[in-house]
């Protein structure tokens, strides 16, 4: 066959196809969230969890529901939201967990069912649900990945937030974006917990940090995962990220709390309003806020603090009592994030022209 | 010899309106799928940018903008950034394809296929790559500084970088291009000109650049736009050279202070960018509105002597540079990874993760998905190339800039668009695969719509004529004498359209489900769950896939001569 012909039978296969894909191609491929048998065991679940964390909750999930299928889409939390706040006409999830900030506030409260599981006694009382449709199910601990290997040949020794402003970590300490990260926000709001909420105090150590060309990353993951890498000495992070590089084999790296004191950022999990599958959904968020469920999950992931009141053992982070912390008011925070990430926005402009 | 004429649109554009005829439907049928398809969507969107929280009408989010050195610098970065890398593209493309039109090269197939491959790695993960090769702990820069430590290497990251990458990535759609123009010049117009005293590099510029310059601003014009609207690689390796789409993701899909009006007001600010820029390239187009058509094609040449060596070394240097950050991830596909850490040894593990990880049906949904979008694409992109160089009116000219639009839109807020239009009755697509093509034909249709309106522009109207003289119909002209004659430069757009239709993410991120999950998002949803070992597995195999697709096309096409 010539290559015209080909071209010319092709664009006429492709007429005909064009016209067959408008008239509602691609219809088997639908359906599946939208059936209301009665005894439905499809959970389709928003998270933004770690390939780790989900794995772990899956095999527990598996086990306790036999018979249940699990749909995972992944996705970062804005992504997550922003998609169930555009799928609102037509729900598509059933289930969000992680990545919900409690610090978020009310912001949410439009895309999520307010209901609260049967354990919310259960929890420490600090992490009770702020406003009826949090569960407030795990928690994120600011802390630095310090590079071991790195920080020997600078000479230095890196536990404070001083630490950081010495010249010699110019332009080699990493966080993600405030403006877009959780995880970062929840490093400024440590900041502020540590120095006094919007005080001259805070605000020099931020500015020392930019003026220290502080590298801001894309990803919240970067944080930690190129300080494994080799490309940065500190980054500033949550405690589970580093914690997983050390699951995972890691060791060249640390996971070094401030000596200033750290605190956590509160996660949790809800019931999309008006999703396909509720009664399973309410069924599992029960399951993941009651004790045994938070043990379990505690002790087999290994790398997040859990909210529960009930004792977790873990195998990679230091026990609660024995880390410094400080107290963090979220109130206050939540009240006053836009202005404090605006504020972060006007000095970083200044610092960087 | 050489047809060299200019079409006369004055004469036939008279009284189009008073009679209508088959391409008047035409004209009607691609408004229609635009208005419901682009513009109602993003009306959705749109409407966002100037309305407030409690429902009022408002200027300010464009205020908002507009007032702060912080997000006019974003836009003043994207601008350096996009003709920085669109400079650099033409400067390594166009050697590239002249080297590779008017020479016999050894290994031709092979770099035809190494240089489209280097414009599809994935965002994400290609920059990813990048950055394990050449970041501060990467491996070449270690190599360079362990080794030749008295050259001096910067690293990957910042300005210098993403121009790096993003040419790297994007010289092949000017190369692409080009080669096809290169091919219409014929050697009489060439040999007349060394007759003249034009010789060399002067004739290559006096020349052959001049008669392949609509070509020239069509690629120029895929290239500024690409680069615009590239989030990924600044994301990931700007590092404080932040970029306009990257502020519109944040402000979109960022986890903390996300504002959806502000977020549409960017947009919007995108929107009058692009269509700024795009009616400066139609105007410089219509400096040169003449048609081409080579009946002897120039002979190909064997490269002799040192020109030749240098000619390799620039020709395979190119694409093995332009190809490395897939290749090292087909290389660690292999290695033996824990999560977020890769690990000594080798094994297919990965691909065993993969394998249970939907692999098949990312595989199937990524084919299917992307040869009935590509088929869409081409019909629609021929039909449009038709009607905007041989009926330009007001109303083909508006079908025009709006298949535009969605190039420098982030695929993310046509994403929105879509789901916010079409999520209930009557229309409720959001989790079809239905959605998902709609999504990919209006995102990656300008690649086969430029290079068929080129193309389209080369081509003397005389044949048409003399076929509508002997009694064929419009639509027989059409189908049987305009179409197989623009078949070649069709080809180049469509091969750009599929590669990047493969590597669609951005909006693909909101409207895909587990049943309608492709190979590119399987890697991002590795990546995002920090598995980055799983991540190149599925890279690898959608690397590998497409180089099989595109051998499998040249092998169809090509005798001794690749036409494209």
């Amino acid at each position: 066959m010539s290559f015209k012909k080909l071209i010319a039978a092709g664009t006429a296969l492709a007429a005909s196809l064009a016209f067959a894909a408008c008239g509602g191609g691609g219809g088997d491929t639908a359906g599946g969230g939208s059936s209301d048998q009665p005894e439905n065991m499809d959970l389709v679940l928003y998270s933004s969890m770690t390939e780790n964390d989900l794995e772990v909750l899956q095999g527990l999930l598996e086990e306790k529901f036999p018979g249940i299928s699990i749909e995972i889409v992944n996705g970062s939390a804005g992504e997550l939201t922003t998609r169930i706040q555009s799928e609102s006409g037509k729900p598509q999830g059933d289930m969000m967990w992680g990545g919900l900030d409690t610090a978020d506030g009310d912001k949410h409260s439009a895309i999520f069912e307010h209901w609260l599981s049967d354990h919310e006694g259960d929890v420490q009382d600090q992490y009770k649900s702020p406003n009826g449709f949090y569960n407030v199910d795990h928690l994120s601990s600011v802390a630095f990945a310090v590079n071991n290997n790195l920080e020997k040949e600078l000479g230095l020794s890196i536990t404070s937030y001083e630490d950081l402003l010495d010249p010699k970590l110019k332009g080699k300490i990493v966080m993600a974006d405030p403006t877009s990260s959780s995880s970062a926000w929840n490093n400024l709001s440590n900041i502020m917990a540590v120095y006094g909420n919007d005080s001259d105090e805070a605000w020099k150590m931020i500015r020392g940090l930019l003026e220290n060309d502080i590298v801001i990353a894309g990803s919240s993951s970067a944080a930690f995962a190129s300080v494994e890498d080799g490309e940065y000495v500190v980054g500033l992070t949550y405690e589970d990220g580093i914690a997983s590089l050390l699951k995972s084999g890691a060791e060249n790296i640390r996971l070094q709390y401030p000596d200033n004191g750290t605190s956590a950022s509160a996660f949790s999990t809800a019931v999309i309003k008006g999703a396909p599958n509720a009664p399973l959904a309410k069924k599992v968020i029960n399951y993941i806020m009651s004790p045994e469920g938070q043990q379990a999950f505690g002790e087999a992931v290994g790398t997040v603090r859990m909210t529960t009141k009930a004792e977790v053992k873990s195998e990679f982070l230091p026990v609660t009592s024995e880390v410094k912390w400080v107290e963090r008011d979220v109130a206050w925070l939540t009240e006053h994030r836009d202005e404090i990430v605006e504020k972060w926005t006007d000095v970083f402009t200044e610092v960087n022209g | 010899m050489t047809i060299l004429s200019v079409p006369q649109d004055g004469v036939r554009t008279k009284s189009r309106l008073l009679r209508p005829d088959v391409w008047t439907f035409v004209t009607l049928f691609m408004l229609g799928v635009f208005g419901l398809f682009l513009v109602y969507p993003l009306w959705g969107v749109l409407k966002e940018s100037v309305i407030d929280g409690d429902g009022g009408f408002t200027w300010k989010y464009f205020v908002q903008f507009l007032s702060k050195t912080y997000y006019l610098g974003t836009i003043r970065n994207s601008f350096v950034l996009s003709i920085a890398v669109t400079l650099v593209s033409l400067a390594i493309g166009i050697p590239f394809s002249y080297f590779y039109t008017y020479f016999k090269l050894r290994g031709a197939k092979f770099l035809f296929v190494g240089a489209v491959l280097s414009c599809m790695s994935a965002p994400f993960i290609g920059a990813y790559s990048w950055i394990l090769l050449m970041g501060r702990g990467g491996l070449v820069t270690q190599f360079l500084e362990t080794f030749l430590p008295f050259i001096p290497v910067g690293s990957i990251y910042g300005f210098g970088g993403i121009v790096f990458v993003l040419s790297l990535k994007l010289f092949p759609l000017v190369s692409v291009y080009m080669n096809g123009a290169f091919r219409s010049i014929d050697s009489s117009l060439l040999e007349a000109a060394s007759m003249m005293g034009s010789t060399g590099l002067k004739r290559v510029w006096q020349v052959m650049i001049r008669l392949t310059m609509p070509t020239v601003l069509a690629a120029s014009l895929l290239v500024f736009m690409r680069a615009f609207a590239d989030f990924g690689t600044p994301l990931l390796i700007g590092e404080g050279y932040r970029t306009f789409t990257v502020e519109i993701y944040n402000q979109y899909l960022g986890e903390t202070g996300q504002n959806h009006n502000f977020a549409a007001a960017i947009g919007v600010i995108g929107v009058l960018v692009t269509a700024a820029v795009f009616l400066i390239q139609k105007y410089a187009t219509s400096k040169f509105n003449f048609s081409i058509k080579a009946s002897r094609p120039v002979d190909k040449k064997k490269p002799r002597g040192i020109g030749g060596v240098l000619m390799y070394i620039y020709m395979y240097g190119l694409v093995a540079l332009g190809v490395l950050p897939q290749l090292y991830i087909i290389y660690l596909s292999f290695r033996n990874s824990n999560s977020g850490k890769f690990l000594p040894g080798y094994s297919f593990d990965n691909y065993q993760a993969a394998a249970s990880r939907l692999l098949w049906r990312s595989t199937w949904n990524t084919l299917w998905f992307g040869f009935a979008s590509l088929a869409i694409i081409i019909v629609m992109s021929v039909l449009i190339a038709y009607l905007v160089v041989r009926r330009a009116n007001f109303a083909n000219n508006l079908i025009d800039t709006l298949s535009m639009i969605p190039y420098i839109l982030p695929g993310a807020v046509i994403g929105i668009g879509l789901v916010l239009a079409f999520n209930s009755p009557p229309l409720a697509l959001t989790g079809t695969a239905t959605i998902i093509i709609i999504a990919l034909v209006i995102r990656r249709m300008p690649y086969t719509i430029r290079s068929a309106t080129a193309t389209l522009m080369h081509i003397p109207i005389s044949a048409e004529e003399a076929a509508r003289s002997l009694g064929a119909s419009k639509m027989k002209t059409f189908f049987r004498i305009t179409t197989p004659m623009m078949a070649a430069g069709i080809t180049s757009g469509a091969i750009l359209s599929f590669v990047s239709i493969v590597t669609e993410m951005s909006s693909a991120i909101l409207l895909y489900n587990n049943k309608t999950i492709t190979l590119t998002m399987s890697a991002y949803v590795a990546i995002s769950r920090g598995n980055y070992g799983l991540a190149c597995a599925f890279s690898a195999i959608l690397t590998v896939l497409t180089a099989v697709i595109l051998l499998i096309y040249l092998r169809f096409t090509a005798e001794e001569d690749i036409q494209m």
